[in-house]
C-alpha cells in the first residue's frame, strides 16, 4: 500500500490542456486532414509564387503553335489557341482559390447573421427568415445562379458575389440550430442578468459555441465555391475569356477531345485536388472540433 | 395524417409563391429593368413603348400580379430568341430530361443502397473504407471533367458509346439507340446522388444494428443476411427515403450540367443556353417548372414518409 501511494505521489500532475491544444491533438491524429492541409498550403504557393517563377503569358496567342504537346518551353504543351497551358493553370487556379475564398466568406458572412438572429431573437424574425431560407434550399442552387447570371454579366466579382449569395442557407441552418442550444446556457442568463445589451450576449456569449461549426462548414463550403465557379465558367456563365479559369479552359478542351485529350486533364486534376484536400480538411476540423459529430 | 397532409401542402404553396417572388425580383435588379436587356440599339422612345406594351411601367406589385396569374394558366410568356412561347420550348424539353433523371436516380438507388448495407455490415474492412474513400471522391470530383474523362475512355479511345445526343441522325428513334446514349450522362448525373444515398444508408443501418431487436433476433439464431436484409433494413430505410426526396434539386440542378456536356437536348441544356443569350423568359419560366416539379417532390417524400413512419401516420 505503501508503494501505491509513492507511485501516485512521483505521478506527474496532471496538465491542464487548453481546449484549442486538445483540438489540434485530435486534428494531428488524422492523417488524411493533416496530407490535405499540407497539400493546400503547396497549391496555394505553387499558384501564388509560380507566375513570377515560370515565364510565359497565360493569354498570349500563337496560332501557329497550337494543341503542341509539352517541351522545354511550354511544359504541359499549349491549347487550340497556343496559349501555354501551364501558365493558363497557374492563373485559372489563382482564380479558383480567390473564389473560393471570397464566396466563402460571403456565404458564412450572410448565413452566420441570418442564422444567429433567427435562433437568438425567435419569433417573427426566426419565421421570416427561415421560410426564405427554406424556399430559397428547395430550389437547386444552379437555377438561383442561372436567373442571377442572366441579368448580371459574369466576371471575377461578380462570380464571387453570386455563389456567395445563393450559398448561405445550409451555414443560416446550421448556425441558428446551434443558437437553439446555446442560448439555453445558464452563463447567458447571467450575463443577460448582469445588464448586457442584447447584441453583446449574442456576440460574446452565444456566437461563440457556434464557432467550430462555423469553420467547418467555411471549409466545406470553399470547396464548394470552387466547383460552382468551374462549372459556371464551364458552361460560359463565370469568369469570360480571354481571362484563363479552370473551367473554361475545360470547355475550350473539350472541342478537341479528339486531337488533344491531355488538354482535358490538367484543369480537372487541379479542380478536384483542391476540392478534394478542402473536403478532407473539413472532415478532419470536424471530427477535431466537434467530436460529437464524429461519424 | 389529414392534418400533416394539409400543413405539407400549405408549406409547398408558401414556398411556391416565394420562389416566384424572388425570382421576380431577380429580373428586376436589371439596371434599367428588363426591357433594356432587348436590344442595345433602341432609342429611349423605342424603350419607353416596349416598356408601355409590356406593362412594365406599372407599379412592380402589378407586374408581379399579371405575371403570377399568367404563371397559373400556363402561360410563361415568350422566348425572345425562339420567337415561341416558353411553355411549347419547356413541353419539348422537359420529357428528355426526366429520362435521364429518372435513370440516374434509378442507378443511384439500385447501387447506392446495396454499397451502404454492405459497408455497414463489414465496418472497418477494406471495403468500408475504399467505399468512405470514394463517396469523398465522388462529392469532389467536377461532374463535368467526369463525364469529359468518360468520354476520353469510351467514345475517343474505345469507341464503345455516342459522346452525345440522345438519338443517331437517321437512324429513327430506337430504344436500345436511346440506352447507348443514356449510360455516360445518366452515370454522371448519378454520382452525387449516389455516394449520398449510399452514405445515408450507411450511417442509418448503422444506427438500427445497434438497436436490441436485432440483438434479439441473433440471439435466436437468425441468419445474418436475413437479419439485415428482413429486420434491419425495413427500419434503416425510412430516413433513407427522405434523403432521395432531398437529391431531386441535386438531379434536376446536376442536368444542367450534364446535359451540356453530352449535348442532351433536355430542359437544364436550354436553360444554360437560355442564360447565356440572357433570354429572361425562359430561364425565369424554366426556374418557375423546375421549383414547381422540385416542391411537388419534396411532397411526395414527405406524404411517403408519413406513410412508412407509424408515428407520423397517427398523429
Amino acid at each position: 500500500m505503501n508503494q501505491a501511494v509513492q507511485l501516485a505521489n512521483a505521478a506527474p500532475e496532471p496538465r491542464v490542456e487548453s481546449l484549442w491544444r486538445q483540438r489540434w491533438k485530435r486534428f494531428r491524429r488524422n492523417r488524411l486532414a493533416l496530407i490535405a492541409g499540407a497539400v493546400l498550403l503547396l497549391l496555394h504557393l505553387v499558384v501564388l509564387l509560380g507566375p513570377s517563377l515560370y515565364h510565359a503569358s497565360p493569354e498570349a496567342v500563337a496560332p501557329l503553335n497550337a494543341l503542341k504537346s509539352s517541351s522545354g518551353a511550354h511544359w504541359l504543351g499549349t491549347d487550340e489557341l497556343g496559349r501555354d497551358t501551364m501558365a493558363r493553370l497557374l492563373y485559372g487556379g489563382r482564380i479558383s482559390l480567390a473564389v473560393g475564398f471570397a464566396a466563402m466568406a460571403i456565404s458564412v458572412g450572410l448565413g452566420t447573421i441570418v442564422g444567429a438572429t433567427a435562433g437568438y431573437f425567435g419569433g417573427i424574425v426566426d419565421m421570416v427568415q427561415m421560410r426564405l431560407t427554406d424556399a430559397l434550399m428547395s430550389l437547386p442552387t444552379i437555377f438561383l445562379l442561372l436567373v442571377i447570371l442572366t441579368v448580371f454579366k459574369g466576371g471575377l466579382v461578380t462570380v464571387m458575389v453570386v455563389i456567395g449569395i445563393t450559398s448561405w442557407m445550409g451555414v443560416a441552418r446550421l448556425v441558428r440550430s446551434e443558437m437553439l442550444q446555446s442560448k439555453e446556457h445558464e452563463f447567458v442568463e447571467a450575463a443577460v442578468a448582469l445588464g448586457a445589451g442584447q447584441l453583446r450576449v449574442l456576440r460574446k456569449h452565444v456566437l461563440p459555441s457556434a464557432y467550430s461549426s462555423i469553420i467547418v462548414a467555411a471549409t466545406l463550403g470553399i470547396a464548394r465555391a470552387i466547383l460552382v465557379e468551374s462549372a459556371l465558367s464551364y458552361l460560359g456563365l463565370g469568369i469570360q475569356p480571354p481571362t484563363a479559369s479552370l473551367g473554361n479552359m475545360l470547355t475550350n478542351a473539350q472541342t478537341y477531345l479528339w486531337t488533344a485529350p491531355v488538354q482535358a486533364l490538367w484543369p480537372g486534376l487541379l479542380i478536384l485536388l483542391a476540392v478534394l484536400c478542402f473536403n478532407f480538411l473539413g472532415d478532419g476540423l470536424r471530427d477535431a472540433l466537434d467530436p460529437r459529430m464524429k461519424r | 395524417m389529414l392534418r400533416y397532409t394539409i400543413r405539407r401542402l400549405g408549406a409547398s404553396a408558401l414556398v411556391m409563391i416565394l420562389i416566384t417572388m424572388i425570382t421576380f425580383a431577380i429580373v428586376q435588379l436589371a439596371p434599367g429593368g428588363p426591357a433594356i436587356l432587348l436590344d442595345e440599339q433602341l432609342s429611349q422612345q423605342d424603350r419607353d413603348d416596349i416598356r408601355a406594351n409590356l406593362g412594365l411601367d406599372k407599379p412592380l406589385p402589378v407586374q408581379y400580379y399579371r405575371w403570377a396569374k399568367a404563371l397559373l394558366t400556363g402561360d410563361l410568356g415568350n422566348s425572345y430568341m425562339e420567337r415561341e412561347p416558353v411553355s411549347h420550348l419547356l413541353a419539348q424539353r422537359l420529357p428528355n430530361t426526366l429520362i435521364l433523371a429518372g435513370a440516374a436516380l434509378l442507378l443511384a438507388v439500385a447501387v447506392g443502397i446495396p454499397a451502404g448495407i454492405l459497408s455497414a455490415a463489414r465496418t472497418h474492412s477494406w471495403w468500408d473504407y475504399s467505399f468512405t474513400f470514394l463517396s469523398v471522391l465522388g462529392i469532389s470530383i467536377p461532374t463535368f471533367w467526369f463525364g469529359i474523362l468518360l468520354i476520353i475512355l469510351c467514345s475517343v479511345n474505345l469507341g464503345l458509346l455516342p459522346s452525345a445526343g440522345m438519338y443517331t441522325l437517321g437512324a429513327g428513334n430506337q430504344v436500345g439507340d436511346l440506352l447507348l446514349h443514356m449510360v455516360m450522362p445518366a452515370l454522371v448525373l448519378a454520382l452525387s446522388p449516389l455516394a449520398e444515398i449510399a452514405r445515408y444508408t450507411r450511417s442509418s443501418m448503422l444506427n438500427v444494428i445497434k438497436l436490441d431487436y436485432i440483438r434479439t433476433a441473433r440471439a435466436k439464431g437468425v441468419v445474418e443476411y436475413r437479419v439485415l436484409f428482413r429486420h434491419a433494413l425495413k427500419n434503416a430505410l425510412i430516413p433513407v427515403v427522405t434523403v432521395i426526396g432531398l437529391l431531386l434539386p441535386h438531379l434536376v440542378g446536376g442536368s444542367v450540367i450534364i446535359e451540356k456536356i453530352f449535348a442532351w437536348p433536355g430542359m437544364g441544356r436550354l436553360a444554360a443556353d437560355a442564360a447565356f443569350k440572357r433570354d429572361y423568359p425562359v430561364v425565369m419560366g424554366i426556374t418557375v417548372v423546375i421549383a414547381l416539379v422540385v416542391v411537388a417532390g419534396n411532397l411526395t417524400t414527405d406524404l411517403l414518409y408519413g406513410c412508412l413512419n407509424p408515428r407520423i401516420r397517427w398523429e
